[in-house]
């Protein structure tokens, strides 16, 4: 059975080289707002930034080893997360941090379009192919004009398909790798960086369409992903260190071919800003 | 072996197992944004390191008080030299950096094992280089058993032999022995570690019969177990990028043949700068600090090629060092001017072992581009029980 048992196997498999250790370094082109949160995978740095480019409304894949690099593949044994650190010196950083395994996307979603727009689905999850624990995120990639709304069909975690309730979009202009849905103290908006889905469901398998009720303007990809492990940057020039084998319920797993990256609620405009850390993984024998 | 409880800890150092060792480097030239780098190669203290060697493509073996290749300087760190049978551990590590620009820093303390250097063709070509790691030898008499090869393996080198017919009387087949160098050409054997160092070396009998072979070793750690790879550059190429198209290596758990992954873009010259790892930094292809292993592989145990025919290949006269070390511990240094420490007796992983010969360097990632001539201060306080 892949996984650990107790600290001392994780210690031990340090120990015997089964320990992968990257750095990151992330300085945003883009504009934010505080409040918002914004998606790093369209930062500059390392990793490099990816910019959902691929056909319009077909379900397209990462490539795990341009994320947040974790090693290749280490199947039969199973890889986990045991340390985030960060830092940074910029006062929009400060914030909480979501690491999470981005799985699939749906690109070019139009904000002006009020007919369906229907998605390809010719490619699957890649994991979690369930679609368990599964979420949704909207992600600006073109500026938005903001004022706009949507709901979207789904296929949940069980196989059914699902209308969404109404995503209200930002009042106001959502930049470029911002989630659109993020505005601070906006009515109606989903609770978090994730849209909402119906009540019960616990996940998302694919999008089936997507649908705008009142135009939002700009560009929104549609983003599949899975929530790793949290952590936060409490305030500038100082370092943060979260150790998933002690101080969370367990070290989260990382799956063969998982690109990782995060989200995170920004204090201000992170433009130009500086994000370094790293973070490190032991896999079992 | 360690401690086994933290009164044993505080029996052990008050009892006079502890040693702190202070040390600084000074950044130059000045570090671009994003990039890991090696202090072995800067000013300070310990001395810099220029990767010699004889003769390219040789595997170094690097120690603490052997050095690196034929000068024998001691770029590593100071750790208080053998303590068999206790063992030695990092109880506490702080670090400082002051830079005009580039914070934050992450800096991270490897046992460097050794390294391959190359130089102008072996830097600039687009063939496969072919490494060294063993040699065949003859045995004579000279103030002991004398080993006579063709290349120039640094003294205290760990080495295991094999033969076609008999090995000379003292050696086995399947034991670690280590090198005193001679001459370039010429070494005597011991049994230890502490024996090499002091001088203490195997006895001459007979030279034995067939062809003898000693291939070098991860000189403290079994076929390289936990051990990374990276490129150094020492001396900064005329211009170029190349890529790093093909590779092999024997893994840890033995498997030859291994390839590093990713296909690992080396800096264009912008970013081959003294000290730089060539693979690190901010466009696709680049992995820092360590070249990314194969699968599941847990080591090292040696490189055998390499090719750098991918990108555009160096010119000039660069020098580069291919090192291979074991990594110890982290320390993040937050902001310029502000000292940094980690307690690694409470926090876990904890107590990192520090093996006797430990050649210890630090590697530097910039999160900005650093100032050159900024000073990177750190101090290391040790234990030892058992």
């Amino acid at each position: 059975m892949p996984g650990f048992g107790s600290v001392g196997q994780y210690a031990g498999a340090q120990d015997a080289g089964r320990m992968h250790f990257c750095s990151l370094r992330k300085v945003p082109g883009q504009a934010s707002t505080a409040g918002w949160w914004v998606d790093l995978s369209m930062a500059s740095g390392n990793p490099k930034p990816q910019y959902y480019a691929s056909s319009p409304l077909v379900a397209s894949v990462f490539d795990g080893t341009e994320g947040i690099f974790h090693g290749f593949d280490k199947s039969p044994d199973s890889k986990h997360l045991t340390e985030i650190g960060l830092m940074t010196p910029t006062a929009a950083f400060v914030g909480q941090f979501i690491l999470m395994d981005y799985l699939l996307y749906y690109a070019f979603v139009d904000g002006d379009e009020l007919a369906d727009q229907v998605m390809t689905n010719s490619t699957p999850l890649p994991r979690y192919s369930t679609g368990e624990g599964v979420m949704v995120m909207a992600v600006s990639v073109a500026p938005t004009v903001g004022g706009g709304s949507f709901t979207f069909i789904y296929v949940n975690q069980d196989g059914v398909t699902k209308t969404s309730p109404v995503q209200v979009c930002s009042t106001i202009s959502a930049n470029i790798a911002s989630l659109a849905t993020t505005q601070p103290a906006l009515a109606g908006a989903p609770p978090g960086p994730f849209l909402t889905l119906a009540n019960g469901d616990t996940g998302v398998r694919s999008i089936v369409s997507a649908t705008f009720i009142v135009a939002n303007g700009g560009l929104l990809s549609l983003v599949l992903v899975k929530t790793i492990a949290d952590t936060v940057v409490r305030e500038i020039n100082t370092a943060k260190e979260t150790s998933y084998v002690n101080a969370r319920p367990g070290a989260p797993r990382i799956f063969d071919g998982a690109y990782l990256n995060m989200i995170m609620n920004c204090a201000g405009s992170v433009a130009a800003g500086t994000l370094a850390g790293h973070a490190r993984f032991v896999w079992s024998s | 072996m360690g401690f086994t409880s933290q009164d044993d800890l505080i029996a052990q150092l008050t009892a006079g197992k502890y040693l702190r060792r202070d040390h600084a480097k000074l950044t130059s030239p000045a570090h671009t944004a994003g990039g890991w780098h090696s202090t072995s190669v800067l000013a300070g203290n310990p001395s810099a390191s220029t990767f010699p060697a004889t003769q390219d493509l040789v595997f170094q073996s690097c120690s603490e008080l052997g050095g690196d290749g034929a000068s024998a300087t001691i770029l590593g760190i100071h750790n208080g030299g053998a303590v068999l049978p206790a063992t030695k551990h990092v109880l506490n590590v702080g670090a400082m950096m002051v830079a005009a620009a580039g914070a934050p820093w992450q800096a991270k303390l490897v046992d460097l094992q050794g390294y391959y250097r190359m130089a102008t063709t072996n830097v600039t070509g687009v063939t496969s280089r072919t490494l060294i790691n063993s040699n065949t030898f003859t045995a004579s008499s000279s103030a002991g058993l004398l080993l006579t090869y063709a290349n120039d393996f640094n003294t205290f080198s760990r080495v295991r032999c094999t033969t076609t017919t008999t090995l000379p009387t003292g050696l086995s087949l399947a034991t670690d022995y280590w090198l005193v160098r001679v001459s370039a050409t010429t070494c005597r054997v011991a049994t230890s570690l502490v024996n090499a160092i002091a001088g203490t070396v195997i006895a001459f009998t007979d030279a034995g019969t067939g062809t003898h072979t000693f291939a070098v070793e991860m000189p403290r750690y079994a076929n390289g177990v936990g051990c990374e790879a990276f490129f150094v550059a020492q001396t900064q190429p005329t211009a170029g990028g190349p890529n790093l198209s093909a590779s092999s290596y024997t893994s840890t758990q033995g498997v030859a043949g291994r390839a590093f992954q990713g296909s690992p873009t080396m800096g264009a010259t912008a970013d081959a700068y003294a000290g730089r790892i060539l693979h690190s930094g901010n466009a696709t292809g680049r992995y820092g600090p360590f070249l990314p292993r194969q699968g599941a592989d847990t080591g090292i145990k040696s490189i055998e090629s390499f090719n750098w025919s991918g990108g555009t290949a160096y010119t000039g006269s660069g020098v580069v060092g291919l090192c291979i070390a074991r990594p110890i511990l982290d320390i993040a240094l937050p902001v310029t001017g502000m000292w940094s420490e980690r307690d690694l007796v409470n926090q876990l992983p904890s107590l990192p072992q520090v093996v006797d010969g430990a050649c210890l360097v630090w590697l530097l990632f910039g999160a900005g581009a650093t100032s050159t001539a900024s000073p990177f201060n750190a101090a290391l306080d040790f234990g030892w029980g058992g």
